[in-house]
């Protein structure tokens, strides 16, 4: 924890306003670091104090779904309830309550909220591709990558990758596994019978 | 918003947090229309990290020296090459374009990422400040990308919070604080997990194992070819098993830069004769036909005595510095940890 405004990265000495805002490296005074730092108004902004929301003062007001003695400010973008200031929760630009949001964060549905992702073709050509160093366990990783690469097909993937082109790549290598599989089969049972 | 709406700014580069997620986690850094995404990828999860332009307090850049350390690295095993190649282009009477394709294959194995290593420009570490954290971009490493990053980030966080002037930011600076603000640091160099005071005998230990290696070496080179062989091989075992528990041990410790420095050292330079040696057997190997293994002995082979030289001096010189510095650190901590002395009884 630091209790200064600006500090150096290195030793957490405060760093002098001749030192921010430069378009070099500058040694910090303490520990001689070369350090360059870039300031910007939301350092010295105080922290906003949180909204309680207002006491109903007459009956006819609508008030907060949530909380029936506060005066409702607006209407929840997600269900429409009306919300005091303290059940307003502003996200990328929408005004949600409490509810909505969590609803919201666990059905993946605001991806500003979201925080992890599971990458199913990263999965799927994993199990694809590495099995290929020991083929003899493709027998069974190659179904399980076709499995999953059909099966999350339409889930949601990274954020900001967008291409299909691993749950391909990976159904292309399960095919070509399970059909090596198949002729391998194929062979040893005529093999088999020839020999009688 | 829309999924499409982040443009990439740097390449994924590996998040520094620790011995698997150095492995397994690759940090990469995205553009979006308010915010700025921290994405780390195992290749099998990612987790997202945002930081919006109107909360940024402050973006610090600090000067490293890991381009430095690469170029010692790779300069000592490209220098192993190099005189390798030099003895084996002297000493073969028909040095065919196979052998110089073969060469020059090897040399830029290191040379190669030495190079690139320079192109690339000077190494800096960044990190980005909000009201609640302090978070490392691994992914802004090297000083000319981040700066190119910075010129692209300033119009988007000036557009979101304005601009501050040099007279502004001396004025709010010289005001007192009203309330410090409480900041939670999330950078792999600056857990809020305070350090635990070292203890234990394997720096020691590791130490003594890299000293044992002169007189080792010494009698193996004053007995026949390949008596030593077990002893050597069990010394160099234990070294590189002792190195990896004093990484394990000195993790979130008081234990001083230098000392920390030397495991990695010790693994650094095994690495590079163990490697240095397993080519040039090779090569040797596959030139000399019917070479037995006595001819790769230091008694019967310069390179190798070379080596063997090489390693001895090395192992010596760090063994030695880190006993030095092991002294120095028990000795600074007594001395710090010691109660104050007694005042002289007047009465």
């Amino acid at each position: 924890m630091t209790t200064d405004l600006a500090t150096c990265p290195n030793c957490n000495a405060a760093l002098s306003s001749a030192l921010l805002n430069q378009p070099d490296f500058a040694p910090c005074p303490s520990c001689g670091k070369p350090v360059q730092v870039e300031v910007f108004p939301a350092l010295f902004q105080p922290v906003r104090p949180g909204q309680t929301g207002e006491q109903l003062l007459i009956e006819t007001e609508a008030s907060c779904f949530y909380h029936p003695q506060k005066r409702a400010v607006l209407p929840c973008d997600g269900c429409g309830r009306f919300l005091c200031a303290l059940c307003d929760c502003e996200l990328a630009g929408q005004h949600l309550c409490p509810t909505c949001l969590e609803t919201g964060k666990r059905k993946g549905k605001l991806k500003n909220l979201q925080n992890q992702r599971t990458l199913y073709d990263g999965i799927a050509l994993g199990l694809a591709a590495f099995p290929l160093i020991i083929p003899f366990f493709t027998i069974i990783t190659a179904p399980m990558a076709l499995f999953v690469a059909l099966r999350h097909w339409k889930s949601p993937g990274s954020l900001v990758r967008r291409s299909k082109v691993r749950f391909v790549v990976a159904i292309v290598l399960a095919l070509a596994q399970l059909i090596g599989w198949g002729v391998l089969a194929f062979y040893l049972i005529t093999e088999m019978r020839r020999n009688g | 918003m829309a999924e499409r709406d982040y443009q990439r700014l740097t390449r994924a580069r590996t998040r520094r947090t620790g011995m698997r997620a150095a492995f397994a986690t690759r940090s990469s850094l995205w553009l979006g229309t308010d915010h700025l995404l921290c994405v780390d990828s195992t290749g099998y999860s990612e987790t997202y990290r945002r930081f919006y332009f109107r909360d940024i307090q402050t973006i610090t850049l600090i000067a490293s020296k890991r381009r430095a350390t690469w170029n010692w690295v790779l300069g000592v095993a490209m220098g192993f090459c190099l005189i390798w190649c030099a003895n084996y282009f002297f000493r073969s009477a028909d040095f065919q374009l196979g052998d110089s394709i073969f060469v020059s294959g090897v040399v830029s194995a290191f040379a190669l990422p030495l190079l690139i290593n320079n192109l690339l420009g000077p190494t800096c570490v960044c990190h980005v400040r909000t009201a609640v954290q302090v978070e490392e971009l691994p992914s802004l490493c090297r000083v000319r990308r981040t700066r190119k990053v910075l010129d692209r980030l300033r119009p988007l966080i000036v557009a979101a919070q304005g601009q501050l002037t040099p007279e502004e930011i001396e004025r709010k600076l010289a005001e007192p604080l009203s309330e410090p603000p409480v900041i939670v640091r999330n950078s792999a160099s600056q857990m809020a997990k305070p350090p635990q005071p070292y203890q234990g005998p394997f720096h020691h230990a590791l130490c003594w194992l890299l000293i044992a290696d002169l007189p080792l070496t010494a009698l193996a080179l004053a007995m026949k070819p390949g008596a030593m062989d077990t002893i050597s091989v069990i010394q160099f075992a234990l070294t590189v098993v002792f190195a990896i528990v004093c990484l394990a041990k000195q993790h979130d410790t008081d234990l001083s830069p230098e000392l920390r420095r030397l495991p990695w050292l010790v693994l650094g330079i095994s690495a590079v004769f163990l490697f240095a040696g397993i080519i040039y057997a090779g090569i040797y190997s596959a030139t000399h036909s019917g070479a037995g293994r006595d001819e790769l002995a230091p008694q019967n082979n310069p390179v190798m005595l070379v080596m063997a030289a090489a390693s001895t001096c090395v192992s010596l010189v760090l063994g030695v510095t880190g006993l030095f510095g092991l002294r120095r650190f028990r000795l600074a901590r007594g001395g710090a940890a010691a109660p104050p002395p007694a005042l002289p009884n007047k009465g």
